[in-house]
């Protein structure tokens, strides 16, 4: 492109002009000292229990209008005070992650493969076996000694249980005649 | 005034909290590297990451010293990235934190090359600098910044600056004990940044050394290119606007003939 002499004043002044037009006194002060807005601001907050390990910390779950914004440590929680390790700071994954289960999964004895069963199917596949295992293993004495058990279902419980579960589960156990009534944290 | 963090690496369990609560709270997604030996996860900042626990090993007197640094941006009072940021999109928040804010940045770089901890990533496909931004939005609410909230053992607080340099003090004399070389970091360091209790040389924990300073070549950016092209841009105007009058309000007595390529 050739540029006269003209042409070349021309454009540097209205360069110039342009870019002296944000010195004219307009007041940035408040664009300049506008910080993010706080993203929790109106979100409902739930609270809820790590379901991690046992100590059991206290989270807070943010959400606007059903959606998941973010969580964090509950700071009225007694047990954390608002503090939360690696894995309860990522809690908001179990809901969001794309790796979640949303339906039961089965495999059948031999398969190399999952699919996907409805609860009603699950349930009262459950119920069968636990049945069916324990109508043939039960004991009822042994040399003579009332011993009411059942050492062919072993029981498992998560950290993640609270009281209530507990207790629910250990006498769910032992009516079956569970004697392997175990604990995730100890194994 | 402004507030500050304080982080003591004696205190620091690794439990990676603050690395998981900082991608929670500014959505950040999750940036899976391969094994490399050690149980640090991430090599550096990237621009999903913005606070990295790093682990050492140092041996001392056949002892060995498992030493983790959390880092994350020093939000320096002499920020060179505010100094050089062209767009003024780096900002300071009334409450000290120096903060990128996206809607102004073009990506240039210019903080990625002039921080002197190597904080600020460039996202070359959003054109953006990435940075921590110390939680402005919950700092500026009366909040603490997500990783001083979430750590379990309290290494990381946050809090006025004089109280945190109080607390950094008396925590100091506490350290000495087990390690005597136990020094405060961060109390001249770029004019002042977050503060840090480090148990061995700065450069185990990846920061520059004691008494680091903005780079002379940025404060003579700031404070003599810019102006100087300031200058030069109004004497532009000036000179073409007396130009101007010359040529159309005192006008020649006899009209100019115009010709290609312009008055002969």
């Amino acid at each position: 492109m050739r540029v006269s002499r003209r042409d070349f004043l021309k454009i540097s002044g209205m360069t110039a002009g342009s870019l002296f037009v944000r010195e004219l006194g307009f007041n940035l002060d408040a664009i300049e000292a506008k910080v993010p807005e706080l993203k929790t601001a109106s979100c409902q907050a739930t609270p809820t229990i790590c379901p991690y390990c046992s100590c059991g910390c206290g989270i807070l779950i943010y959400t606007k209008g059903g959606q998941l914004i973010g969580s964090e440590g509950d700071p009225d929680h007694p047990i954390n005070q608002g503090a939360v390790c690696s894995k309860g700071a990522a809690v908001r994954q179990v809901y969001e992650s794309p790796k979640r289960f949303t339906k039961p999964m089965y495999r059948a004895a031999g398969s190399d493969r999952w699919e996907e069963k409805d609860w009603d199917w699950m349930l009262n596949r459950i119920a069968e076996k636990v049945k069916e295992t324990r109508d043939r293993y039960f004991e009822r004495e042994q040399n003579g000694i009332t011993v009411n058990r059942c050492h062919a279902i072993a029981n498992m419980g998560g950290a993640a249980l609270d009281n209530e579960e507990g207790y629910l589960l250990h006498k769910f156990a032992r009516m079956l005649g569970v004697v392997y009534l175990e604990h995730q944290a100890r194994i | 005034m402004a507030k500050t963090m304080f982080i003591d690496t004696t205190k620091c369990m690794a439990c990676r909290g603050c690395e998981v609560a900082c991608k929670n709270w500014n959505d950040l997604e999750a940036d899976i590297q391969p094994f490399n030996g050690s149980y640090q996860t991430k090599e550096d900042f990237a621009t999903q990451t913005y606070t990295v626990v790093k682990m050492t090993e140092v041996v001392n007197n056949g002892r060995v010293d498992w030493i983790f640094g959390k880092r994350q941006c020093m939000h320096c009072t002499e920020a060179a990235c505010i100094m050089v940021c062209p767009k003024n999109a780096i900002k300071r928040s009334p409450q000290g934190a120096v903060w990128i804010d996206h809607d102004l940045c073009i990506g240039c770089g210019y903080c990625v090359q002039n921080c002197p901890f190597g904080v600020p990533k460039l996202d070359t496909v959003n054109h953006k600098s990435t940075k921590c931004n110390l939680c402005v939005s919950r700092i500026e609410n009366g909040l603490t910044p997500m990783c001083a909230k979430t750590c379990p053992p309290g290494a990381i607080m946050f809090g006025e600056r004089q109280d945190m340099e109080v607390a950094a003090h008396k925590r100091l004399a506490v350290v000495k004990r087990t390690h005597p070389n136990a020094t405060i970091y961060g109390n001249e360091e770029a004019g002042g940044t977050v503060l840090y209790i480090l148990t061995e040389d700065p450069s185990v924990y990846g920061l520059p050394p004691h008494g680091t300073q903005v780079p002379w070549q940025v404060k003579f950016w700031q404070n003599f290119a810019r102006p100087i092209g300031n200058i030069a841009l109004g004497g532009t105007l000036v000179l073409l606007l007396v130009a101007a009058w010359f040529n159309y309000v005192q006008k020649p007595k006899e009209p100019p003939v115009h010709v290609e390529g312009g008055v002969k």
